[in-house]
């Protein structure tokens, strides 16, 4: 007997315009691409470029090219190409991407780009009341695309980046499409979290068990 | 935090983020209830399987994919739903005050569809190892064992599934089971059989878990040892019930909190429904439906205290 598959494309494509049409102030994106690499910076263009269409011009993307804005990736201290940045009003880093948000990963990007367009962050009050005397942190979040758990990790991490007042940072890395990120912390098992490269976390946690490894970071 | 008002009285607040306390939440906020939802891990256990071919009239689905669906259900409705989870409850006057070290919540009747967590063998090795060679989630980490060697330990329909997926990419896949015959469904069963690349060990318990930084070998129970790259470990789940021991709620000797045909616990306006009640079959299918009668239940409670909706 042949199985009918459910595509739930579909669903995720309509989530993506509903959801940005929540955005309330502009939010730029930067995406840094190095020509060269035709194949992820086309498939990178055309996930952010399909964002920027549903957003009734909330979404600004500021595309820097490699050999063409030195200063920004000099400033940026960005190593690697396609690198999407998610940054404040005043221009300050947020959260990286080295990973394409697509699929499941949809939902926590948009989050993200709702807080950073005017919505309430839920953990920001306890976040700036215990991370007040707390030197940066910058979380490495590791996933793969299959990973079931780890768009709600990326989603926590994430409004812990944008509701720390810039104590946190996130990077979101897609182990798969950087292997020797992968490699480099022998990773097998996703979501990896790694918190100012100390000890790794493994599988998910909750949020105060996320906050209390940064306080003892 | 858009919907979401923390000095609000919630009809229902739902604890649980699989299908089963979506399931309650669309019931209640269909019964016209103030409902939110209060969940650990959206999507639950289930959106670990790589394939659902047994939800009704859905013939074939990824985990992840059918709860993309009761997530787009959820939000056309406008249930909000909070990454958090809470530690305590408490019943203050007609009300429970739920807290989470991030907010607090207040709610006339809650439903606590937590779910379970995948269950551990606890032998040497596996801790130490966890991560670097043992893994609970086959969708999840199978991607780094292409052309490798693993095993699958557990002899269910789930451990089954999980095999099967994982001999997509995979040189070679070891079922090790305690017992004498699978018990999958037919379908699987019969697929994992047929599978050139899947090896079934019977009447075998693995008691050790070697390696040197990552997983090198496993020793069985009669002293034989085999070779392998990842130990995929799926012998059931253990119910996440600590919050309803917190209030009262009663266990069973399998820490399933008891509930009865109503999804109704043992404390007035406290609810319980899917793999953390003690119900013996447990299934999405039969998760929402506990759910959904926990709903309707829970709109009889809050109706009875006369709130004005």
């Amino acid at each position: 007997m042949k199985v009918r598959s459910v595509p739930v494309s579909y669903i995720i494509e309509k989530m993506i315009k509903q959801e940005l049409a929540k955005l309330k102030q502009p939010v730029t994106i930067k995406l840094f691409i190095d020509e060269s690499k035709e194949l992820e910076t086309k498939k990178t263009l055309s996930i952010l470029k399909s964002y920027k269409e549903n957003s009734n011009n909330k979404l600004n993307l500021d595309i820097i090219t490699l050999g063409k804005g030195t200063d920004l990736i000099e400033r940026y201290q960005i190593e690697r190409f396609p690198t999407i940045l998610l940054i404040d009003a005043e221009g300050n880093e947020c959260i990286r991407y080295l990973a394409a948000p697509q699929g499941s990963e949809v939902k926590p990007f948009i989050q993200s780009l709702q807080v950073l367009s005017g919505r309430k962050n839920y953990y920001e009050e306890t976040l700036k009341t215990n991370l007040d005397n707390t030197k940066t942190s910058t979380i490495k979040v590791m996933v793969t695309k299959s990973c079931a758990y780890c768009p709600e990790l990326v989603n926590m991490v994430s409004q812990f980046a944008l509701g720390s007042s810039g104590k946190v940072k996130a990077e979101i890395i897609d182990i798969l499409e950087n292997p020797d990120i992968g490699d480099h912390y022998n990773i097998e098992t996703v979501p990896y979290i790694v918190i100012n490269n100390g000890e790794p976390l493994i599988g998910l946690i909750s949020p105060n068990e996320l906050l209390e490894k940064i306080l003892k970071v | 935090m858009e919907g979401i008002d923390l000095e609000k009285i919630y009809d229902l607040i739902v604890l649980g983020g699989g299908p089963t306390a979506i399931g309650c939440a669309i019931y209640a906020k269909r019964f016209a209830m103030e409902v939110l939802i209060v969940g650990k891990t959206f999507g639950g256990l289930i959106a670990t399987t790589h394939i659902v071919e047994n939800y009704p009239a859905i013939s074939s689905i990824s985990g992840q994919g059918l709860m993309e669906l009761f997530k787009e259900h959820m939000n056309s409705l406008e249930i909000p739903y909070i990454s958090d989870e809470i530690k305590n409850i408490e019943k203050v006057n007609d009300h429970f005050e739920l807290h989470s070290f991030f907010q607090n919540f207040k709610a006339y009747s809650v439903c606590i569809a937590t779910g379970s967590v995948r269950r551990k063998l606890g032998i040497p090795g596996e801790e130490e190892f966890a991560g670097k060679g043992v893994s609970y989630c086959a969708t999840c980490d199978g991607p780094f064992y292409k052309d490798k060697v693993v095993c699958v330990i557990g002899g269910s329909d789930s451990a089954a599934k999980e095999a099967l997926f994982l001999a997509q990419n995979t040189k070679k896949v070891y079922i090790i089971y305690r017992g004498e015959d699978l018990r999958a469904e037919p379908i699987n069963k019969k697929r994992v059989l047929e599978s050139d690349k899947i090896e079934i060990i019977y009447n075998t318990n693995v008691v050790e878990i070697i390696g040197e930084g990552k997983v090198k070998s496993i020793v069985f129970d009669n002293g034989k040892r085999l070779d392998i790259d990842g130990v995929f470990i799926e012998i059931g789940s253990v119910p996440n019930s600590d919050i309803a021991k917190h209030i009262g709620v009663d266990i069973n000797d399998h820490n399933e909190i008891k509930i009865n045909r109503k999804s109704e616990t043992n404390i007035p306006g406290i609810f319980a429904a899917g793999d953390v009640a003690d119900a013996p079959f447990k299934q999405a299918i039969t998760g929402v439906a506990e759910g959904v009668i926990a709903a309707y239940s829970a709109f009889d409670y809050v109706k009875e205290m006369n709130i004005e909706y």
